[in-house]
């Protein structure tokens, strides 16, 4: 019958829509949360796409895989075995099928679509959704990294998990963690070495600067070799001795550097 | 289309006049009508089960006829011969139909008669025809056979082998009366009320009818797929079962089931009723081996236990 045909139809569609949309749903979840957990690495937001399309992809083809009419008679007890029986000889034509086919669409009235769908478990996913989108629009704005993954993969021994000033007593090598500063240098703390703060000094040397090469000056002009190893291009093979042309003021200047750096 | 319950419910209700209980026995032949098929009738002594054959043959508008069995009895007491007859002087011979040419046939205790005989009442059940020298007498339908075994005093008897038995569609264990029925049946037979004319509800041609009826009875695919794993299981279980049952018993249970169905007034078989039907259709398609004997097991039992498996 024609119109048995059609009605079977419908159900499948109907059911199969209502399938889909759940797992559409559910694959939008999975993404807002794997893309909010992704934000706290330094790992790209667009790899959120790979679970979520991977489970849209096998949870659409299990839903679509699934036998509809065994899903209605499983929800309208007084379908059982009638509806896959009529449904599994609609080829065939006899009296005792048309009037098994004609109960079945007399019952099928009191089949509701509604009754497939979940709507409070809709509801709260759709509402989880929109307040997961708003905790990740909020999040995006303080750029916030807690996790570096790809410096933990380049310096594996020297990784550690640092939040703020807690857990760093001991020191060491930190990589990349900023406890929440806005200070883009880090915290004082954290340019300690061993116990002791580093004091750097570096004094200043009576020297005057008395070369200064022109800037205006053409390239070709410039000298590939300085003058004062001008022989060094004389001597090329040897033996020969090497003498080098720095002039005497020069010298007092380097006799100077390592005799303070001696004394201290 | 109409439902076709109330004529069985209205059968049950005459027959109640004469028979008390044996409801399953009623509809177990029923069932095996409808199928166009025999069925043996396995119980003890007195339990009704002549009773029943007759009183369901006159309610269905059919001829009868009984045949008690035993060792003497002759193939040709059971399918006519020819005799001579004298007429205006002339004699010729003329062909006496014997008992099976009737539309019930209750072959009682066939276990008696000796194998030739039985080859002889089978091959009418098969072909629904018999062959008595040159000439071949097509029977009337319908056509059954229901035939009795008595389930003690085995000796001196020729037990169907397995192969003919096979050719029954339903083995029908006939039970014992339950007190309150008992009580009725002495109510009934002992104190002189006179039983009532029964009433006949289907004619042969409806009879006929159902039988096409019931072969139009729609069967799920999944259902189909039940029977055979039910069957291919009585096959492969080497625990309890020496023999399982061959595909007729396939078909045997489809079809029995599809007359549960229309009996019960439904267009489509269940899984009850290929439950309900397993008993009556395998209890005599399948061998149990030594160590089921052994426990103590019947054949009943071992059924059970496939339809758990395979559930």
């Amino acid at each position: 019958m024609e119109y048995f045909k059609n009605r079977l139809k419908d159900i499948n569609q109907v059911l199969n829509d209502i399938l889909v949309f759940e797992v559409i749903l559910n694959s939008i979840l999975i993404y807002l949360v794997v893309y909010l957990i992704l934000m706290f690495t330094d790992i790209s937001s667009l790899y959120a796409l790979v679970p979520s399309l991977a489970y849209l992809l096998y949870a659409t083809y299990q839903q679509l895989k699934k036998n509809k009419l065994i899903m209605v008679e499983k929800r309208y007890k007084f379908l059982n075995e009638k509806l896959r029986t009529a449904a599994d000889n609609i080829h065939i034509n006899n009296p005792i099928v048309k009037q098994l086919q004609l109960e079945v669409l007399n019952d099928l009235k009191k089949v509701y679509a509604s009754t497939f769908m979940k709507p409070k478990q809709s509801s709260f996913k759709i509402f989880f959704a929109v307040v997961l989108s708003f905790v990740i629009i909020l999040l995006a704005a303080h750029n916030i990294e807690f996790i570096n993954i790809k410096g933990a993969l380049k310096t594996p021994a020297q990784f550690r998990f640092g939040f703020g000033g807690v857990g760093n007593e001991s020191g060491g090598n930190v990589a990349g963690v900023n406890g929440g500063n806005n200070n883009i240098y880090g915290q004082e703390s954290i340019a300690q070495a061993g116990e002791e703060e580093l004091q750097l000094n570096v004094p200043s040397f009576g020297f005057e600067i008395t070369n200064i090469r022109d800037e205006n000056k053409p390239e070709e002009e410039f000298e590939e070799f300085p003058s004062e190893i001008t022989k060094l291009k004389e001597c090329v093979e040897p033996p020969c001795v090497l003498e080098d042309n720095i002039p005497v003021e020069r010298h007092e200047l380097v006799k100077n550097y390592f005799l303070i750096l001696a004394q201290k | 289309m109409k439902n076709y319950k109330p004529i069985f419910d209205a059968i049950y209700k005459e027959a109640s006049k004469v028979i008390v209980g044996q409801k399953e026995l009623i509809e177990q032949i029923m069932i095996a009508m409808l199928c166009d098929n025999n069925a043996l009738l396995e119980g003890y002594p007195g339990l009704a089960k002549t009773l029943t054959v007759r009183t369901l043959a006159s309610l269905l508008d059919l001829n009868f006829s009984r045949i008690q069995n035993t060792p003497d009895l002759m193939p040709s007491d059971i399918t006519g011969t020819y005799i001579i007859e004298e007429v205006s002087g002339k004699r010729t011979f003329k062909f006496q139909p014997g008992p099976i040419f009737a539309n019930i046939v209750l072959a009682d205790e066939i276990n008696r008669a000796t194998p030739k005989t039985q080859s002889a009442l089978l091959e009418a059940m098969q072909e629904k025809q018999v062959t008595v020298g040159n000439e071949t007498f097509v029977l009337d339908l319908p056509f059954f056979v229901l035939a009795t075994q008595n389930p003690i005093e085995q000796e001196g008897t020729y037990p169907l082998p397995e192969a003919q038995a096979d050719r029954f569609l339903l083995k029908i264990k006939v039970d014992y009366p339950s007190p309150e029925e008992e009580e009725e049946i002495i109510n009934k037979y002992t104190t002189g009320i006179k039983i009532p004319t029964l009433k006949k509800i289907l004619t042969k041609k409806q009879l006929l009818h159902l039988q096409t009826i019931t072969k139009q009875v729609p069967i799920a695919r999944d259902i189909k797929r039940y029977v055979v794993k039910i069957i291919t299981a009585t096959r492969k279980d080497k625990d309890l079962l020496q023999y399982g049952a061959s595909p007729r018993a396939s078909i045997g249970l489809v079809l029995a089931s599809k007359a549960r169905a229309l009996i019960n007034g439904r267009t489509y078989v269940s899984k009850k009723d290929i439950e309900a039907m397993a008993y009556p259709v395998l209890r005599h398609r399948i061998i149990l081996n030594f160590e089921a004997e052994r426990k103590g097991m019947t054949t009943d039992d071992a059924i059970t236990h496939i339809l758990d498996k395979v559930k």
